[in-house]
Order: C-alpha cells, then structure tokens, then sequence
C-alpha cells in the first residue's frame, strides 16, 4: 500500500511543524550566542570563563541571569603601557 | 504511580529521574560558587557517600521493603546527581585542561564544601517542585515537561557523546 503522505500537507502538520523547527533554530542560536557573550565577558571579567560557559549552554537563561547578577561590577581593562623612564641627568 | 502528577497530567519522566534532572540544574549553577572556593582538592569518597541514599532506596523498592513514596525517589535523586555533577564537571574541566584538580580518596574540606551546597541545592529543588504541584498549572506541566525532555535528551545523548570526545582526546594526547 503506497503511504499518502498528501493529507498532511493538506493539513498543515508540515507547516506547524516547519515553524516549530524555524523557533527552535533561532531559539538555540541566541542561546549559543548568549553562552559565546557570557564566555568573553567573564573572560574580560576574570572570572572562570569556561565555567561560566558551560553553566549558561546547560542552563540556558536561568544560568544567564545568575552569571548577570554574581558578575564582578569592574572589567579588566587592559593597561596602558607605563611611560618611559625620564633619561638620567647627565 | 512513579511519576508526579500537575494539573492531572503525568511528567514525562519518573519521580527519581525528576529529582536527577532538576537537582542536575542547580547543581550547574552551583558548580561556579563552589570552585570560587578555590577548593583545588575533590574527594572521590566523599562523593560516594552522597550517592549511598539513592542506592538504598533503590535496592530497598527492588525488594519491596522501603517506603514506596515519590518524595523518597525524588530527594534521592536530587542528593545523587548533585553531586555526581560536583564530582564529574571538574574532572572532565581538567581533562581539557582548564581546571588543575587533584583528586583525592577523601578530602574534609570538599566534603564540607559539597555537604554545604547539596543541601542548598536540595532545598531550592524541594522548593521548586513543591511550588509547581502546589501551582497545579497546565502551563507548569508544559514548562517542567519541556525542560525534563531537555535534559533527557542532553544528558542521554549529548553529553555521553562529549565526554567520549573528551576521553579520546585526552588518551591519544597522553599516548
């Protein structure tokens, strides 16, 4: 018996189907590119970048609002060079 | 009968694995707070002995003499992914050599450490479950459904997959 796959595109199944997929994809890119902006963040931070990964990929916003809440205040701004000493006095 | 009931739908998984999955959730957010400690030192011991309840209960309702209760399974469960997470996550962290830990067979201040944040762990998933069979919201069924197939589905699949990776990895570095 040949399978009728033609009712279902009649009814719409592939259609909800298709954007559930469409949802889910864009929900897991924020997600990955949340975990990515969480990873950079700590690491200017100093805090335990790949911990704090790990924590946002597997626990998604609720990871990502802990990490916004525990954060330290000050980022780790690169320091400038010290200037050059003054040439001793001759 | 094994299952919790929320709004009069039955959870996708069964009461200990419900205590498993959400105690594995706030074990990870737990996992930042205990290695800001800057406790370098776990316990293998230590960690074995947290995952001794939920051997009993299992052994003890294989044999039909324990309690046959949910709640039982549930804290179980929460008591032993805990810390099994505890114990696993940084190991696996030092295999790709983020993490320097040394493991030892007993270490009292990683026991105390994980004895402290288990038992808040365990309160906060007590907590959770208990509000949302108390909200007894079809919308709460839905949320802890969607987030109980999550983590089969991540933890059956995904991660097992991963931390072959990981070890294979690691032996053809060390090899």
């Amino acid at each position: 018996m040949a399978l009728d796959l033609m009712p279902l595109f009649r009814n719409g199944e592939w259609l909800a189907l298709g954007i559930c997929f469409v949802v889910y994809a864009i929900i897991f890119i924020v997600w990955i590119v949340l975990a990515i902006w969480v990873y950079k963040d700590a690491k200017k931070r100093g805090e335990n970048a790949v911990l704090w990964l790990l924590v946002v990929l597997l626990t998604g916003i609720i990871g990502l609002i802990v990490y916004l809440i525990v954060r330290k205040g000050e980022r780790k701004e690169e320091q400038p060079p010290p200037p050059p000493p003054p040439p001793p006095p001759s | 009968m094994r299952s919790f009931y929320i709004a009069g739908f039955k959870l996708p998984v069964c009461s200990r694995c419900t205590g498993v999955y959400v105690g594995a959730f706030f074990a990870y957010l737990a996992l930042p707070f205990i290695f800001k400690c800057s406790e370098k030192t776990i316990g293998v011991l230590d960690t074995i002995l947290f995952t001794v309840p939920i051997a009993i209960d299992g052994v003890l309702q294989l044999y039909g003499l324990g309690w046959r209760n949910n709640w039982t399974r549930f804290l179980t469960g929460v008591l032993a992914s805990s810390n099994i997470i505890f114990f696993i996550i940084p190991i696996f962290l030092n295999l790709i050599g983020v993490f320097d830990i040394e493991v030892k067979l007993h270490n009292s201040n990683w026991f105390k450490l994980i004895a402290y944040y288990s038992v808040l762990v365990f309160l906060v998933s007590l907590f959770i479950l208990i509000l949302f069979i108390s909200l007894n919201n079809f919308i709460g069924f839905i949320i802890l459904s969607i987030f109980l197939t999550y983590y089969v589905i991540l933890h059956n699949i995904v991660l097992p997959v991963v931390a072959v990776i990981i070890v294979i990895k690691y032996a053809l570095k060390q090899a």
